[in-house]
């Protein structure tokens, strides 16, 4: 439990000079892998720029697995909720310069971005899946969701929601799995984002 | 020169024997073709063009009354598109090239979709001869929506895209808001002639701080919210002026856009593709267009040639092999992300 205080002061920490209201819940049992991170999240997005923040948030919590292990951030909310514009702020954190639209008819938009490390370079494939025109899992399998996880990508996909369990299931130990439910909040451009 | 050509870009497993700007035949896999065969199709089938593309092929060169021996150079889409399904065409490509010693051409999906409005089909000619170039393109599909220059056949430059949804999709989605199945796009066009587009007040995207860019996933979240706030489920004659509304809202953008971006390039034709190039309403709102700037529009001569298809990949290539530009078998690849203005190949 000392550690997990101690995560929890680092992250406060390290959130201090974000400006939004965020409320971390802390998981009733502690587990020691994929929660160490990562306890579940819950904020209220009001514009893009929020959403930009979050996504800096995010993409502090798949930082350290780049390269060591692949990461599935699933997706889920209504349409127009965001999942593409999350996405593509998520994208520009990662460095990506190439256009990120959405991948609702191809299905599959592979983009990649190379980060500088202690030896040299790595390149990170990031993946931009959407299942919303998919009816099986096997359509998943189908773009090539086990290579991109062998490739040790980021692997985004939208609509993950429809394939919860097969998705729950595919991660491995090795993979890290982030779950970002996105709805829409009270007013115009507010939305709630809770991640896990 | 006759073209065997092949296209599996995304949904499609399609094939054709194309001779200069004339189909001699295009096949494209559906599901009735598939119902024929044995049966209901699952979802995995319908893009497991493996199983599909030996049949297709044959039924191209069957129908085309032509064999190996009559094909110059073969075609083939390498993107852009969905990485597995374009490795497929590609692979049978290459296959059928070294079985039969022919050239292979790689294509551009997109250059097909700016092309497709020249393909003769039957009776129907197109006299490239009356087209004046540099002309502009309008590809408006479930996957693009882009206005392109053409200095000539086979240079292009892309003046505008999506940044987010394209057009199709925002109509097939507007759709399924008003619970019609997706792809539902065509049966919005058919609810909304019946409906009026003034009932519904809905933003025009970036209205007022256009760029040179289509965005339409703010008009899209802003139906989700006009849709979820009706305080009784809508009625036939509701559902008629939603679609009205929306569809009038989805064109009006792209007009403006469209508009926009060819008043700083002046063009005398415009050549519109893509499966929205087929919508009755986007071709009266673009006739508009066609009286404000004195701009000619061509269409493709039939709906099969605005979706995705084989025949214009045939007509592309034949361009291409026309000028020279084969591809290495050692080398060619899928390029899914590839632009049609990066000539970088």
């Amino acid at each position: 439990m000392a550690r997990m205080m101690t995560v929890q002061a680092e992250r406060r920490k390290r959130n201090a000079s974000l400006p939004l209201n965020i409320r971390y819940i802390v998981p009733t049992m502690y587990r020691p892998c994929q929660m160490l991170q990562l306890a579940m999240v819950e904020m209220v997005v009001k514009s893009q720029k929020d959403l930009g923040i979050l996504a800096q948030k995010l993409w502090r919590e798949i930082e350290p697995e780049l390269g060591t292990n692949p990461v599935v951030v699933a997706l889920s909310g209504p349409l127009g909720a965001g999942k593409t514009t999350l996405t593509r702020e998520l994208a520009r954190t990662a460095g990506i310069k190439t256009t990120v639209s959405s991948p609702t008819f191809v299905l599959h938009i592979p983009h990649k971005t190379e980060l500088r490390v202690d030896s040299g370079k790595l390149t990170i494939g990031f993946e931009h899946i959407d299942a919303y025109r998919m009816e099986e899992f096997g359509e998943l399998l189908q773009v090539g969701l086990v290579k991109m996880i062998e490739n040790k990508s980021v692997i985004m996909i939208e609509w993950a929601d429809k394939f919860r369990k097969e998705i729950e299931r595919l991660s491995d130990e090795e993979t890290k799995l982030i779950w970002v439910k996105m709805e829409y909040g009270k007013s115009e451009n507010e939305r709630k984002v809770e991640i896990k | 020169m006759k073209i065997l050509a092949v296209e599996t870009s995304c949904d499609e497993t399609a094939a054709a024997v194309t001779e200069g700007t004339n189909i001699l035949s295009s096949v494209k896999w559906t599901q009735e073709v598939h119902a024929k065969w044995g049966g209901v199709v699952p979802a995995l089938a319908k893009r497991a063009h493996e199983e599909k593309i030996d049949g297709i092929v044959d039924a191209a060169l069957r129908q085309a009354q032509c064999g190996f021996d009559e094909i110059s150079a073969i075609a083939v889409t390498v993107g852009p598109g969905l990485a597995i399904a374009l490795e497929v065409g590609i692979s049978k490509a290459k296959e059928l090239a070294h079985k039969y010693g022919k050239p292979l051409v790689g294509v551009n999906h997109i250059e097909g979709h700016i092309l497709s409005a020249l393909i003769s089909a039957g009776n129907l000619k197109f006299e490239i001869r009356n087209l004046k170039f540099p002309c502009a393109a309008l590809v408006v599909s479930g996957g693009h929506t882009q206005v392109i220059w053409v200095e000539k056949i086979g240079k292009y430059k892309i003046l505008a895209q999506s940044l987010d949804d394209d057009i199709g999709e925002a109509l097939d989605k507007g759709a399924r808001l008003l619970g019609l199945p997706y792809p539902g796009g065509a049966e919005l066009e058919k609810r909304a002639a019946k409906g009026n587009p003034k009932r519904y007040p809905l933003p025009l995207p970036m209205a007022g701080r256009e760029k040179d860019s289509f965005s339409y996933s703010g008009l899209k979240t802003a139906f989700y919210r006009l849709v979820n706030s009706l305080s009784q489920s809508p009625s036939e004659k509701d559902k008629a002026d939603l679609a009205a509304s929306y569809q009038a809202m989805v064109f009006k953008h792209l007009v403006r856009i469209t508009k926009k971006v060819l008043e700083k390039n002046p063009t005398e034709d415009l050549l519109v593709g893509g499966g929205v190039a087929a919508n009755q309403e986007l071709r009266e709102r673009l006739r508009d267009l066609e009286t404000e700037m004195g701009i000619k529009m061509h269409y493709p001569v039939n709906l099969m040639l605005c979706t995705d298809n084989a025949a214009m990949i045939g007509v592309a290539g034949g361009f291409k092999a026309e000028r020279g530009e084969f591809a290495d078998p050692d080398k060619i690849d899928r390029m899914p992300r590839w632009r049609v203005d990066d000539e970088g190949r």
